[in-house]
Protein backbone atom coordinates (compact mmCIF):
# COMPACT_ATOMS: atom_id res chain seq x y z
CA UNK A 1 0.00 0.00 0.00
CA UNK A 2 2.75 2.46 1.12
CA UNK A 3 4.55 1.99 -2.47
CA UNK A 4 1.16 2.85 -4.13
CA UNK A 5 0.76 5.71 -2.26
CA UNK A 6 3.97 7.25 -3.38
CA UNK A 7 3.56 6.25 -6.88
CA UNK A 8 -0.07 8.48 -6.88
CA UNK A 9 0.99 11.60 -5.04
CA UNK A 10 4.22 11.32 -7.69
CA UNK A 11 1.87 11.16 -10.17
CA UNK A 12 0.05 14.29 -9.25
CA UNK A 13 3.15 15.92 -8.79
CA UNK A 14 4.19 15.20 -12.05
CA UNK A 15 0.94 16.40 -13.58
CA UNK A 16 1.15 19.28 -11.70
CA UNK A 17 4.56 20.18 -12.96
CA UNK A 18 3.77 19.42 -16.66
CA UNK A 19 0.91 21.95 -16.48
CA UNK A 20 2.94 24.73 -15.19
CA UNK A 21 5.55 23.95 -17.84
CA UNK A 22 3.24 23.65 -20.36
CA UNK A 23 1.50 26.72 -20.61
CA UNK A 24 4.31 28.76 -21.11
CA UNK A 25 5.85 26.38 -23.57
CA UNK A 26 2.22 26.26 -25.27
CA UNK A 27 1.99 29.92 -25.46
CA UNK A 28 5.58 29.87 -26.76
CA UNK A 29 5.21 27.95 -29.50
CA UNK A 30 1.89 30.20 -30.54
CA UNK A 31 4.10 32.94 -30.53
CA UNK A 32 6.65 31.03 -32.82
CA UNK A 33 3.94 29.75 -35.37
CA UNK A 34 2.73 33.56 -35.44
CA UNK A 35 6.22 34.86 -35.75
CA UNK A 36 6.83 32.82 -38.39
CA UNK A 37 3.99 33.70 -40.13
CA UNK A 38 4.50 36.94 -40.14
CA UNK A 39 8.14 36.94 -41.27
CA UNK A 40 7.09 34.71 -44.24
CA UNK A 41 4.17 37.63 -45.29
CA UNK A 42 6.52 40.75 -44.78
CA UNK A 43 9.22 38.28 -47.17
CA UNK A 44 7.28 38.06 -49.88
CA UNK A 45 5.22 41.38 -48.97
CA UNK A 46 9.01 43.03 -49.53
CA UNK A 47 9.76 41.30 -52.82
CA UNK A 48 6.60 41.49 -54.68
CA UNK A 49 6.74 44.92 -54.01
CA UNK A 50 10.24 45.01 -55.17
CA UNK A 51 9.41 42.72 -58.72
CA UNK A 52 6.82 45.83 -59.25
CA UNK A 53 9.23 48.44 -58.93
CA UNK A 54 12.10 46.86 -60.52
CA UNK A 55 9.04 46.02 -63.54
CA UNK A 56 8.38 49.79 -63.70
CA UNK A 57 12.22 50.27 -63.92
CA UNK A 58 12.67 48.27 -66.32
CA UNK A 59 10.06 50.25 -68.92
CA UNK A 60 11.57 52.67 -70.84
CA UNK A 61 9.18 54.93 -71.29
CA UNK A 62 8.60 55.11 -67.96
CA UNK A 63 6.85 58.35 -67.09
CA UNK A 64 4.73 57.90 -69.83
CA UNK A 65 3.94 54.89 -69.55
CA UNK A 66 0.34 53.75 -68.70
CA UNK A 67 1.18 51.89 -66.12
CA UNK A 68 2.37 55.45 -64.23
CA UNK A 69 -0.88 57.51 -64.96
CA UNK A 70 -1.89 59.32 -61.80
CA UNK A 71 -4.10 57.52 -59.41
CA UNK A 72 -4.39 54.15 -57.59
CA UNK A 73 -4.44 50.76 -59.25
CA UNK A 74 -4.73 47.66 -57.10
CA UNK A 75 -3.49 44.76 -58.57
CA UNK A 76 -5.40 41.53 -57.05
CA UNK A 77 -3.27 38.05 -56.12
CA UNK A 78 -0.36 39.96 -57.79
CA UNK A 79 1.98 37.40 -59.63
CA UNK A 80 -0.57 34.37 -58.35
CA UNK A 81 0.57 34.78 -54.69
CA UNK A 82 -2.15 35.47 -52.33
CA UNK A 83 -0.95 39.73 -51.64
CA UNK A 84 -2.70 42.48 -52.95
CA UNK A 85 -0.42 45.46 -54.55
CA UNK A 86 -1.16 48.59 -54.67
CA UNK A 87 0.54 50.84 -57.16
CA UNK A 88 -0.32 55.10 -56.21
CA UNK A 89 0.87 57.64 -58.63
CA UNK A 90 0.49 61.30 -57.76
CA UNK A 91 2.55 64.21 -59.33
CA UNK A 92 4.68 65.49 -56.37
CA UNK A 93 5.92 68.37 -58.40
CA UNK A 94 5.34 70.09 -61.42
CA UNK A 95 3.26 69.31 -64.32
CA UNK A 96 2.98 65.35 -64.74
CA UNK A 97 0.46 65.42 -67.61
CA UNK A 98 1.58 67.58 -70.12
CA UNK A 99 3.86 65.28 -73.36
CA UNK A 100 5.80 68.63 -73.80
CA UNK A 101 9.66 68.06 -72.86
CA UNK A 102 10.07 71.22 -71.73
CA UNK A 103 7.11 70.99 -68.98
CA UNK A 104 9.24 69.17 -66.14
CA UNK A 105 7.75 66.64 -63.24
CA UNK A 106 8.05 64.50 -60.86
CA UNK A 107 5.58 61.55 -60.28
CA UNK A 108 5.77 59.49 -56.39
CA UNK A 109 5.27 55.93 -56.82
CA UNK A 110 3.60 54.48 -53.81
CA UNK A 111 4.11 50.54 -53.89
CA UNK A 112 1.90 48.96 -50.74
CA UNK A 113 1.73 45.15 -50.42
CA UNK A 114 -0.81 43.91 -48.06
CA UNK A 115 -2.44 40.22 -47.86
CA UNK A 116 -5.35 39.66 -50.47
CA UNK A 117 -8.58 40.93 -48.83
CA UNK A 118 -6.52 42.77 -46.17
CA UNK A 119 -6.08 46.45 -45.19
CA UNK A 120 -3.09 45.87 -43.24
CA UNK A 121 0.26 46.67 -45.23
CA UNK A 122 3.30 44.66 -45.04
CA UNK A 123 5.42 46.52 -47.18
CA UNK A 124 5.60 50.20 -48.77
CA UNK A 125 7.95 51.45 -51.18
CA UNK A 126 8.32 54.66 -52.29
CA UNK A 127 10.24 56.59 -55.16
CA UNK A 128 10.24 59.40 -57.83
CA UNK A 129 10.51 59.27 -61.65
CA UNK A 130 10.98 62.25 -63.37
CA UNK A 131 9.91 63.29 -67.03
CA UNK A 132 12.05 62.47 -70.27
CA UNK A 133 14.86 60.54 -68.85
CA UNK A 134 15.68 57.16 -69.74
CA UNK A 135 17.91 54.51 -68.43
CA UNK A 136 20.52 53.18 -71.29
CA UNK A 137 24.66 52.63 -71.47
CA UNK A 138 27.12 54.77 -73.63
CA UNK A 139 28.51 54.07 -76.13
CA UNK A 140 26.73 53.52 -78.36
CA UNK A 141 23.41 55.67 -77.64
CA UNK A 142 21.68 53.82 -80.45
CA UNK A 143 21.33 50.56 -78.62
CA UNK A 144 18.55 52.58 -76.43
CA UNK A 145 16.01 53.68 -77.55
CA UNK A 146 15.03 56.81 -75.61
CA UNK A 147 12.81 58.39 -78.06
CA UNK A 148 9.34 58.24 -76.47
CA UNK A 149 10.47 58.78 -72.87
CA UNK A 150 8.64 62.25 -73.16
CA UNK A 151 5.39 61.85 -74.48
CA UNK B 1 14.73 1.10 -0.49
CA UNK B 2 15.17 -0.26 -3.56
CA UNK B 3 11.30 0.11 -4.83
CA UNK B 4 11.54 4.07 -3.70
CA UNK B 5 14.24 4.86 -6.10
CA UNK B 6 12.54 3.13 -8.80
CA UNK B 7 9.33 5.23 -8.79
CA UNK B 8 11.02 8.24 -9.07
CA UNK B 9 11.91 8.02 -12.42
CA UNK B 10 8.52 9.11 -13.36
CA UNK B 11 9.15 12.42 -11.49
CA UNK B 12 12.17 12.78 -12.47
CA UNK B 13 12.52 11.53 -16.12
CA UNK B 14 9.63 13.73 -16.87
CA UNK B 15 10.90 17.04 -15.22
CA UNK B 16 13.84 16.62 -17.60
CA UNK B 17 12.28 16.16 -20.76
CA UNK B 18 10.21 18.87 -19.95
CA UNK B 19 12.67 21.24 -19.22
CA UNK B 20 14.79 20.42 -22.00
CA UNK B 21 11.78 21.01 -24.41
CA UNK B 22 11.38 25.01 -22.53
CA UNK B 23 15.32 25.23 -23.46
CA UNK B 24 14.60 23.87 -26.72
CA UNK B 25 11.70 26.40 -27.21
CA UNK B 26 13.08 29.53 -25.37
CA UNK B 27 16.01 29.01 -28.21
CA UNK B 28 13.77 28.95 -30.73
CA UNK B 29 12.17 32.37 -30.02
CA UNK B 30 15.39 33.58 -29.70
CA UNK B 31 16.28 32.67 -33.22
CA UNK B 32 12.97 33.89 -34.26
CA UNK B 33 12.78 37.17 -32.87
CA UNK B 34 16.56 37.67 -34.10
CA UNK B 35 15.13 36.93 -37.69
CA UNK B 36 12.79 39.48 -37.05
CA UNK B 37 14.96 41.75 -36.70
CA UNK B 38 17.34 40.95 -39.34
CA UNK B 39 14.24 40.86 -41.99
CA UNK B 40 13.17 44.72 -40.64
CA UNK B 41 17.01 45.96 -41.11
CA UNK B 42 16.20 43.99 -45.23
CA UNK B 43 12.59 45.85 -45.06
CA UNK B 44 14.53 49.42 -43.80
CA UNK B 45 17.36 48.34 -46.72
CA UNK B 46 15.36 48.01 -49.58
CA UNK B 47 12.88 51.05 -48.70
CA UNK B 48 16.69 52.97 -48.87
CA UNK B 49 17.52 52.45 -51.98
CA UNK B 50 14.57 53.19 -54.02
CA UNK B 51 14.93 56.78 -51.48
CA UNK B 52 17.90 57.26 -52.68
CA UNK B 53 16.85 56.52 -56.26
CA UNK B 54 14.18 59.41 -55.88
CA UNK B 55 16.48 61.65 -54.78
CA UNK B 56 17.91 60.95 -58.25
CA UNK B 57 15.19 61.62 -59.74
CA UNK B 58 14.14 64.83 -57.58
CA UNK B 59 17.74 66.52 -58.93
CA UNK B 60 17.30 65.77 -62.33
CA UNK B 61 13.76 67.53 -62.29
CA UNK B 62 15.51 70.33 -61.22
CA UNK B 63 18.23 70.80 -63.36
CA UNK B 64 15.52 70.28 -65.96
CA UNK B 65 12.96 72.86 -64.76
CA UNK B 66 13.94 76.34 -64.01
CA UNK B 67 12.08 76.72 -60.80
CA UNK B 68 13.47 77.84 -57.72
CA UNK B 69 15.05 80.91 -59.23
CA UNK B 70 16.86 79.24 -62.27
CA UNK B 71 17.91 75.41 -63.16
CA UNK B 72 19.91 73.44 -61.18
CA UNK B 73 19.27 71.41 -57.72
CA UNK B 74 20.21 71.99 -53.94
CA UNK B 75 22.18 70.17 -52.22
CA UNK B 76 21.01 68.72 -48.40
CA UNK B 77 17.94 66.57 -47.49
CA UNK B 78 14.49 66.15 -48.62
CA UNK B 79 11.49 64.77 -46.42
CA UNK B 80 9.96 62.20 -48.60
CA UNK B 81 7.57 60.58 -45.64
CA UNK B 82 6.73 62.16 -42.09
CA UNK B 83 7.19 59.37 -39.70
CA UNK B 84 6.11 60.21 -35.84
CA UNK B 85 9.46 62.12 -34.25
CA UNK B 86 12.69 61.32 -36.28
CA UNK B 87 11.31 58.27 -38.11
CA UNK B 88 11.46 59.86 -41.55
CA UNK B 89 12.47 58.28 -44.81
CA UNK B 90 14.59 61.00 -46.69
CA UNK B 91 16.98 61.59 -49.42
CA UNK B 92 19.82 63.56 -49.01
CA UNK B 93 21.66 64.65 -52.04
CA UNK B 94 25.57 65.21 -52.05
CA UNK B 95 28.57 65.39 -53.88
CA UNK B 96 31.93 67.24 -54.62
CA UNK B 97 32.69 69.99 -56.95
CA UNK B 98 33.70 67.96 -59.81
CA UNK B 99 30.37 65.98 -59.89
CA UNK B 100 28.40 68.84 -60.80
CA UNK B 101 30.78 70.53 -63.61
CA UNK B 102 28.69 69.43 -66.47
CA UNK B 103 31.18 69.52 -68.98
CA UNK B 104 29.09 69.53 -72.67
CA UNK B 105 31.49 67.95 -75.34
CA UNK B 106 28.66 67.43 -78.09
CA UNK B 107 29.02 70.64 -80.07
CA UNK B 108 32.63 71.03 -79.77
CA UNK B 109 34.66 71.52 -83.03
CA UNK B 110 38.19 70.86 -83.75
CA UNK B 111 39.48 72.83 -86.73
CA UNK B 112 42.08 75.50 -87.01
CA UNK B 113 42.45 79.22 -85.80
CA UNK B 114 45.14 81.79 -86.21
CA UNK B 115 47.18 81.74 -83.08
CA UNK B 116 50.42 84.63 -82.27
CA UNK B 117 50.52 84.69 -86.31
CA UNK B 118 49.71 80.89 -87.01
CA UNK B 119 47.49 78.59 -88.00
CA UNK B 120 46.85 75.95 -85.16
CA UNK B 121 44.36 73.49 -84.67
CA UNK B 122 42.17 73.95 -81.34
CA UNK B 123 39.16 72.75 -79.71
CA UNK B 124 36.96 74.89 -78.87
CA UNK B 125 32.83 75.67 -78.10
CA UNK B 126 32.62 73.12 -75.86
CA UNK B 127 29.98 73.87 -73.04
CA UNK B 128 30.56 73.67 -69.23
CA UNK B 129 27.90 74.01 -66.68
CA UNK B 130 27.79 74.12 -63.48
CA UNK B 131 24.69 72.35 -62.26
CA UNK B 132 24.14 73.28 -58.94
CA UNK B 133 21.64 76.19 -58.15
CA UNK B 134 23.06 77.04 -54.95
CA UNK B 135 26.71 78.39 -54.23
CA UNK B 136 28.35 75.76 -52.33
CA UNK B 137 30.13 73.88 -52.89
CA UNK B 138 32.22 76.23 -55.37
CA UNK B 139 32.58 74.86 -58.64
CA UNK B 140 36.34 75.90 -59.48
CA UNK B 141 38.99 74.66 -61.88
CA UNK B 142 42.34 74.84 -60.80
CA UNK B 143 43.88 72.20 -63.16
CA UNK B 144 43.60 70.92 -66.34
CA UNK B 145 45.25 68.08 -68.47
CA UNK B 146 44.77 67.36 -71.90
CA UNK B 147 45.18 63.56 -73.33
CA UNK B 148 45.32 62.48 -77.26
CA UNK B 149 44.99 59.28 -79.42
CA UNK B 150 49.12 58.85 -80.22
CA UNK B 151 50.59 61.25 -78.03
CA UNK B 152 53.80 61.56 -79.46
CA UNK B 153 52.75 61.51 -83.44
CA UNK B 154 54.19 64.01 -84.60
CA UNK B 155 56.98 64.84 -82.25
CA UNK B 156 56.44 68.11 -80.55
CA UNK B 157 53.20 67.93 -80.68
CA UNK B 158 51.40 69.92 -77.71
CA UNK B 159 49.21 72.46 -75.59
CA UNK B 160 50.14 75.98 -76.14
CA UNK B 161 47.26 77.93 -74.82
CA UNK B 162 44.13 77.31 -72.78
CA UNK B 163 41.28 80.09 -72.84
CA UNK B 164 37.78 79.55 -70.61
CA UNK B 165 34.78 81.30 -71.09
CA UNK B 166 36.74 83.65 -73.66
CA UNK B 167 40.01 84.10 -71.53
CA UNK B 168 43.16 82.87 -71.31
CA UNK B 169 43.65 80.79 -68.35
CA UNK B 170 47.23 79.36 -69.49
CA UNK B 171 49.76 79.60 -69.68
CA UNK B 172 49.69 82.53 -66.85
CA UNK B 173 52.14 84.36 -68.00
CA UNK B 174 52.36 84.96 -71.96
CA UNK B 175 50.47 84.44 -74.63
CA UNK B 176 51.55 80.73 -75.69
CA UNK B 177 53.22 78.23 -73.73
CA UNK B 178 56.13 76.22 -75.08
CA UNK B 179 54.36 72.79 -76.39
CA UNK B 180 53.08 70.65 -73.28
CA UNK B 181 53.12 66.95 -73.89
CA UNK B 182 50.04 65.01 -73.07
CA UNK B 183 48.59 64.41 -69.52
CA UNK B 184 50.64 67.12 -68.52
CA UNK B 185 49.40 68.64 -65.70
CA UNK B 186 48.47 72.60 -66.35
CA UNK B 187 48.33 74.56 -63.51
CA UNK B 188 45.78 77.16 -64.58
CA UNK B 189 44.52 80.45 -63.20
CA UNK B 190 41.51 79.42 -61.34
CA UNK B 191 38.49 79.43 -62.87
CA UNK B 192 35.15 79.57 -61.06
CA UNK B 193 31.62 78.70 -62.67
CA UNK B 194 29.60 80.40 -60.47
CA UNK B 195 25.42 78.32 -59.96
CA UNK B 196 22.85 78.09 -62.80
CA UNK B 197 25.78 79.47 -65.07
CA UNK B 198 27.21 78.16 -68.48
CA UNK B 199 30.40 78.76 -69.80
CA UNK B 200 30.54 78.69 -73.62
CA UNK B 201 33.24 79.97 -75.57
CA UNK B 202 36.07 77.61 -74.16
CA UNK B 203 39.53 76.58 -76.51
CA UNK B 204 42.44 74.69 -75.91
CA UNK B 205 45.13 75.99 -78.46
CA UNK B 206 47.35 73.13 -80.02
CA UNK B 207 50.87 73.06 -81.40
CA UNK B 208 49.90 71.58 -84.90
CA UNK B 209 48.09 72.17 -87.71
CA UNK B 210 45.67 69.83 -89.25
CA UNK B 211 46.46 67.23 -87.00
CA UNK B 212 44.38 67.00 -84.47
CA UNK B 213 41.31 66.72 -86.21
CA UNK B 214 42.79 63.29 -87.31
CA UNK B 215 43.05 62.29 -83.69
CA UNK B 216 40.38 59.83 -82.28
CA UNK B 217 39.89 61.38 -79.42
CA UNK B 218 40.89 63.85 -76.84
CA UNK B 219 40.68 63.89 -73.60
CA UNK B 220 40.55 67.02 -71.28
CA UNK B 221 40.44 66.51 -67.61
CA UNK B 222 39.51 69.25 -64.83
CA UNK B 223 40.80 69.22 -61.53
CA UNK B 224 38.91 71.07 -58.86
CA UNK B 225 39.78 73.15 -55.83
CA UNK B 226 38.10 70.97 -53.36
CA UNK B 227 41.96 70.30 -51.68
CA UNK B 228 42.33 73.71 -50.91
CA UNK B 229 40.44 73.07 -47.81
CA UNK B 230 41.98 70.22 -46.77
CA UNK B 231 45.22 70.53 -47.50
CA UNK B 232 45.35 67.37 -49.10
CA UNK B 233 46.03 67.60 -52.73
CA UNK B 234 44.16 63.74 -53.20
CA UNK B 235 40.94 65.25 -51.73
CA UNK B 236 40.86 67.30 -55.36
CA UNK B 237 37.67 65.94 -57.51
CA UNK B 238 38.54 65.31 -61.20
CA UNK B 239 36.14 64.83 -64.25
CA UNK B 240 37.17 64.19 -67.59
CA UNK B 241 35.49 65.31 -70.61
CA UNK B 242 35.64 63.35 -73.20
CA UNK B 243 36.15 64.83 -77.47
CA UNK B 244 35.84 61.76 -80.30
CA UNK B 245 35.01 62.13 -83.78
CA UNK B 246 31.63 60.72 -83.31
CA UNK B 247 29.36 62.95 -82.11
CA UNK B 248 27.40 59.96 -80.18
CA UNK B 249 30.34 59.35 -78.21
CA UNK B 250 31.33 62.54 -77.19
CA UNK B 251 31.00 63.19 -73.21
CA UNK B 252 28.15 65.65 -72.20
CA UNK B 253 27.40 64.26 -68.29
CA UNK B 254 27.64 65.11 -64.72
CA UNK B 255 26.83 63.09 -61.42
CA UNK B 256 24.20 62.86 -58.85
CA UNK B 257 24.88 61.10 -55.03
CA UNK B 258 22.20 60.38 -53.28
CA UNK B 259 21.71 58.82 -49.62
CA UNK B 260 18.24 56.86 -48.79
CA UNK B 261 17.73 57.12 -45.31
CA UNK B 262 15.03 55.00 -43.61
CA UNK B 263 14.62 54.96 -39.48
CA UNK B 264 11.87 52.93 -38.29
CA UNK B 265 11.47 49.14 -37.93
CA UNK B 266 11.79 46.78 -35.31
CA UNK B 267 15.36 47.89 -34.83
CA UNK B 268 15.95 51.68 -33.25
CA UNK B 269 18.65 52.54 -35.87
CA UNK B 270 19.14 54.45 -39.18
CA UNK B 271 19.44 52.66 -42.61
CA UNK B 272 21.43 54.60 -45.44
CA UNK B 273 21.76 53.68 -49.14
CA UNK B 274 24.59 55.85 -51.20
CA UNK B 275 23.87 55.70 -54.78
CA UNK B 276 25.74 57.59 -57.50
CA UNK B 277 24.55 57.79 -60.98
CA UNK B 278 25.80 59.27 -64.66
CA UNK B 279 23.35 61.87 -66.24
CA UNK B 280 23.79 62.38 -69.87
CA UNK B 281 22.68 65.42 -71.25
CA UNK B 282 20.62 65.13 -75.21
CA UNK B 283 20.61 61.45 -74.24
CA UNK B 284 18.02 60.22 -76.63
CA UNK B 285 19.45 58.84 -80.18
CA UNK B 286 17.21 60.67 -82.20
CA UNK B 287 18.67 64.13 -81.33
CA UNK B 288 22.53 63.39 -80.19
CA UNK B 289 24.04 66.33 -82.47
CA UNK B 290 21.66 69.22 -81.66
CA UNK B 291 22.58 70.39 -78.03
CA UNK B 292 24.37 73.43 -78.16
CA UNK B 293 21.96 75.92 -76.35
CA UNK B 294 20.46 75.87 -72.79
CA UNK B 295 16.75 74.86 -73.78
CA UNK B 296 18.51 71.70 -75.68
CA UNK B 297 20.94 71.02 -72.72
CA UNK B 298 18.00 71.07 -70.49
CA UNK B 299 15.32 69.86 -71.95
CA UNK B 300 16.19 66.94 -74.49
CA UNK B 301 15.75 63.72 -73.50
CA UNK B 302 18.30 62.60 -70.81
CA UNK B 303 20.00 59.54 -69.80
CA UNK B 304 21.06 57.67 -66.77
CA UNK B 305 23.98 56.02 -68.07
CA UNK B 306 24.80 54.27 -64.87
CA UNK B 307 23.61 53.18 -61.40
CA UNK B 308 25.83 52.03 -58.92
CA UNK B 309 26.10 51.75 -55.21
CA UNK B 310 28.60 54.23 -53.11
CA UNK B 311 30.25 52.50 -49.79
CA UNK B 312 31.49 56.04 -48.30
CA UNK B 313 29.74 56.99 -45.45
CA UNK B 314 28.86 60.60 -47.18
CA UNK B 315 27.34 61.52 -49.90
Amino acid sequence: MSQRGLTLVELILTISLATILAIPTALLLGAHLQEAMSSHDSTMALQLGRFELERLDSLNNFFASPDLTIGSTVLTNFQGYPYDVTRAVTCQVGDCTSTASSSQGVKRITITVTPTGSAVPLAKLITYRTKCVCFGSNPPLSQINCSNVCS
Amino acid sequence: MQRTRETGWLLVGLIVILSAVFLAMAGVALALAQSRQLLSVRENDTEAVYLAQAGVMQALFDFRDPGNGGNGFALGQYIVDDGPGTQDDIFILGGKAADFLLANMISSVVDQGNLAGQPRDRLRDWRMRNVLITAAPVVRITHMSVAWENPTVPFGVGVIRIELNNTKVWPVVGQISTPQPSGTLLNIIDHTIPANTVRVRNTIWFSTTNIMSAKAFIDVTFRMSDHVASGNPLDASIRTAHYTQQTSTRSADFTIKSVGQVQKGAFPFVTWRRIQAEYRICGSATVPTNCDTSPEELTNTGKLLTYRELTQKSP
